[in-house]
């Protein structure tokens, strides 16, 4: 956890390699809080779990929680960007092994759904904050949200550069539509759903509709 | 029920041919949306005028009370917000009490599901009258049609809003999550597409149900613009509509 050592080191122990056991055990807590919060927020959701549940379920005072964490979205902040870090990793390997446009933004698409399949109670936390206006600030300008996007992005680009797409493909506001469609795809996860096979039969298909004008010279 | 000078409008614009930037089309939903709320004023009243009659004193006395639960949660939602209301809020405001809200409404949830039901009847009962009226080209009707929804939903934007993160929350039973269901524009987007076939600006093979299903999920995407950069309604139909000409580049009919 990059954020701990980083406190550790702005306490005044920058030369310091191995973390003091208070350090250690500070962590320990951290982590504890941490995976107690994503049980009670996938089982009862954002407005659901509350700091005294997510300390009672960690086994530790609220005041334990409040000395690590500022307060709820901090919590549930630190959680989604420990995740979408993991899911950026996931999608860079999917591009890696992706032929063509069409082919490496399915694996994109798929390295989503995959990730979030053992997950969805949490996705679905996540898109009820993102929407909301006050609170879902913090979620959207978290870096990993960008970088996601950034990778639609770059692969409608690389098919340009390839051309395998025309010059005219506006690449950005393609991979807008294609962002939504991956998005919007959750819907079905979630609700419907929808096995992993069915999420790929559906995004194949989406990806090729949403390319099709951009394969016409 | 359309005024004259109002098709007109309709008509003129749609012959000059579409341009995301003028003022014109920007009026006529102005004009729409005015209509929309003449007629819900008139309902409103023909409502209680016209049921009351028919309804013994207890049924209407209960409807009432419906009606001003649904008002009192209307604002409350979107003055504070759908979270950080109550159900006690709403029957306060309402001057009813807790428990007879709960005669009527299983849950905040079931409240705010029946708040944007009731929104949503007075839309697409315009729209049907409406949409008759469209010319112009598919993407040019598809964008009057998004536009129209756009401007209509941003003058409550806070309940809008609430309205789709309620779609994620926990507390609401499946019956009452209508938002991205919306099977009525669906429809409406269906059929406009499917016209354009008949009249040859659409091509023979296209996937309708992908299309459609791709539009929708640019319109219900483009609200983050909303919620997070407080876009008002213009500039979302100025993504839409560039959304739509580039899902319309590829169901163009082929040149033979």
């Amino acid at each position: 956890m990059k954020h701990v050592s980083g406190n550790i080191e702005v306490a005044g122990e920058a030369e310091v390699r191995v973390p003091t056991r208070r350090a250690l055990a500070k962590q320990q807590t951290r982590a504890k809080v941490l995976s107690a919060a994503r049980r009670l927020f996938s089982e009862s959701g954002y407005e659901g779990a509350t700091i005294r549940d997510i300390a009672a379920e960690a086994g530790m005072s609220t005041g334990a929680v409040f000395a690590n964490f500022a307060d709820k979205s901090d919590l549930f902040r630190e959680i989604m960007v420990a995740d979408m870090e993991s899911l950026v990793e996931a999608m860079r390997d999917g591009v890696s092994r992706g032929r063509g446009v069409d082919d490496t933004l399915l694996k994109l698409f798929m390295a989503g759904y995959a990730f979030y399949k053992s997950r969805l109670p949490l996705a679905r936390a996540a898109f009820s904050i993102s929407w909301q206006p006050d609170q879902g600030a913090e979620l959207r300008e978290l870096q990993p949200v960008q970088m996601i996007q950034d990778l639609f992005t770059e692969q409608l680009t690389l098919g340009v550069e390839r051309g395998e797409l025309s010059q005219e493909a506006e690449a950005k506001l393609r991979s807008q539509m294609l962002f939504d469609c991956y998005l919007a795809n959750f819907n079905e996860a979630i609700f419907g759903g929808w096995s992993l096979e069915a999420l790929q039969a559906k995004a194949k298909d989406q990806i090729r509709v949403i390319l099709a004008g951009a394969r016409r010279g | 029920m359309i005024q004259r000078d109002q098709i007109s409008l309709l008509v003129c614009s749609a012959i000059s041919g579409f341009c995301p930037a003028t003022n014109c089309r920007i009026n006529i939903h102005n004009a729409f949306l005015s209509r929309i709320r003449r007629n819900q004023q008139a309902g409103a009243h023909a409502f209680d005028v016209g049921r009351g009659k028919y309804l013994s004193a207890r049924k209407s006395q209960k409807e009432a009370t419906r009606q001003r639960v649904l008002d009192a949660a209307r604002e409350l939602f979107e003055s504070e917000g759908y979270e950080a209301t109550t159900v006690r809020e709403i029957a306060k405001r309402a001057l009813v009490s807790v428990g007879s809200v709960f005669t009527t409404f299983s849950s905040k949830g079931d409240i705010l599901s029946q708040v944007m039901a009731d929104r949503l009847d007075a839309l697409y009962a315009e729209l049907d009258r409406v949409v008759p009226h469209l010319r112009g080209s598919t993407p040019d009707r598809l964008r009057s049609i998004f536009a129209i929804h756009y401007a209509f939903e941003t003058r409550r934007t806070r309940l809008f809003l609430a309205h789709i993160a309620a779609a994620y929350n926990w507390t609401l039973s499946p019956t009452s999550r209508p938002y991205g269901r919306t099977p009525r524009l669906k429809q409406v987007i269906r059929d406009c597409i499917a016209e354009g076939v008949t009249r040859g600006d659409v091509g023979p093979n296209i996937n309708l149900d992908l299309v459609v299903d791709a539009l929708l999920a640019s319109y219900a995407w483009t609200y983050r613009l909303a919620a997070w950069e407080e876009a008002d309604a213009e500039t979302m139909s100025a993504v839409m509509d560039r959304h739509i000409g580039l899902l319309a580049d590829g169901f163009r009919p082929t040149p033979a």
